[in-house]
């Protein structure tokens, strides 16, 4: 059954695959928008920030849509907002993949490339469902989450760039790629930001969406 | 190393055949999938059998409709050749897409499709033949069509041009159920650093050992040993694990 009250905007910047996401929404009993609309997404009770391919485009993309100040605006609006993947890693400074390119900045820190010593053991992207840790310092936070119940669960990645928060309490888990540890998921706010794929992890994935629509 | 469920579809019937020949009728796609998808496979990938040799895919209907229960990864194959096709199949639920005949007759196709999606989009498919020791041609349309180009080559190529992986079909072994073609596997695996998928002659545990012994791809797709209920997904899970702990 659809839930129609709950009103949820993914971000249309013409960038990526929006129909997996549409259904997993659909999957719980939501009806997302799919919008690039200004006042759609003004209007919306929660935002998503879809993303697959490069940060550089994805910018530019946003900045052609009109979007930028748009999504700003959202992410200072107290209203919840979840970053997937690349939707992330926009959320941050600048990242390697695109020198030059400013992101929006609401989180400090860049976007890296993973770092491959072994290409044997370690390709990129990094694909494959992975165990999310709790980090260290988030213990509240990770419990209060949207992804408490991810505890020792695996979600799907696919990429080749990570998150290098600057301000350690803002991680929320971690995973590893070739016993390497990187930040899978921060939280400031209202924002949240996630680098695997919920809409694509099974269960637990599609209760890691549920829970944000009931932040909405 | 995850575990890919291929499902090879013609006229709306799951196939398998044997060196990519001799097709058998197995029942309806959408009760594989969702069985895949329900018993816990790492991803699916859907491949239209003979859509590159008649110029189309007919696949999208199911894929429209498997995608909206299926929460994992779907790759989608065969007869896509324009990038109008690669948007139907993605607003279809696909998350990927495999390119084999067109990649060889437009090399530059995997390129359109990389910068418009993004590497992760494009998984280039290859199917490869045995010529010699370490040497194999890769061949097109399901493993009908010489194409004259060395595998490793090609393979190289491929990752050049913004492929994201690559699945390997070794057609000596597909359908065989006798274990991978490890020789080719290694090749391949050792000349790209973007992951490899390796498929054709997955039919007991121990062909898991054997080729983890000589290298590792980033995934195995299985068919036979799944659509006739020879291994479960998680015994062969369990022997990935055990492997990996050696």
């Amino acid at each position: 059954m659809l839930i129609k009250n709950k009103n949820i905007v993914v971000v249309d910047y013409g960038l990526g695959n929006l129909k997996s996401l549409h259904n997993a929404f659909r999957a719980i009993g939501i009806e997302v928008i799919v919008s690039s609309n200004q006042k759609k997404i003004d209007n919306a009770d929660g935002m998503i920030i879809p993303g697959v391919g490069a940060f550089g485009v994805a910018m530019q993309k946003i900045k052609t849509c009109g979007l930028f100040e748009t999504i700003n605006h959202f992410l200072y609006s107290q209203k919840p907002v979840l970053g997937i993947c690349l939707g992330m890693q926009l959320l941050f400074e600048k990242s390697e993949e695109a020198v030059g390119v400013s992101g929006f900045s609401y989180f400090l820190g860049d976007v890296k490339k993973l770092s491959v010593e072994n290409t044997k053991n370690m390709r990129l992207p990094h694909i494959g469902w992975k165990k999310l840790s709790q980090h260290e310092k988030s213990t509240p936070l990770f419990s209060n989450s949207i992804l408490s119940h991810l505890f020792d669960q695996t979600q799907y990645f696919v990429h080749s760039f990570i998150v290098n928060p600057q301000n350690s309490t803002e991680i929320l888990a971690t995973s590893q790629y070739a016993k390497k540890e990187f930040a899978c998921a921060v939280q400031k706010n209202n924002v949240i930001g996630v680098q695997f794929h919920p809409e694509k992890s099974r269960a637990p994935g599609l209760n890691v969406l549920k829970n944000f629509v009931d932040l909405c | 190393m995850r575990i890919i469920a291929r499902v090879d579809v013609k006229n709306g019937f799951v196939i398998k055949g044997i060196h990519l020949e001799g097709l058998r009728k197995l029942g309806d796609p959408k009760l594989f999938l969702k069985k895949y998808y329900e018993r816990g496979a790492d991803e699916i990938i859907l491949m239209d059998a003979v859509a590159s040799l008649y110029d189309r895919n007919n696949l999208f209907d199911l894929l429209k409709s498997a995608c909206e229960e299926i929460f994992i990864p779907v790759t989608i194959g065969g007869g896509l050749r324009t990038l109008a096709d690669v948007k139907k199949a993605l607003l279809s639920g696909a998350d990927k897409i495999a390119i084999n005949t067109a990649a060889i007759k437009s090399p530059k196709f995997i390129s359109e499709i990389a910068n418009s999606y993004g590497s992760q989009c494009v998984v280039a498919s290859i199917e490869a033949k045995k010529i010699n020791s370490n040497r194999w041609e890769a061949y097109i349309d399901n493993g009908r069509e010489k194409t004259g180009l060395d595998v490793l080559e090609w393979a190289t190529k491929l990752q050049t041009l913004g492929a994201g992986e690559i699945m390997l079909t070794s057609i000596d072994q597909e359908g065989t159920k006798n274990g991978f073609d490890i020789e080719l596997i290694k090749a391949i695996n050792d000349g790209v650093t973007i992951p490899v998928i390796a498929c054709g002659g997955m039919g007991a545990l121990s062909h898991i050992d054997s080729l983890c012994c000589e290298t590792t791809p980033s995934a195995i797709a299985c068919a036979s040993v799944l659509h006739y209920d020879i291994l479960t997904m998680q015994s062969i899970r369990e022997r990935i694990t055990y492997v990996n702990q050696k």
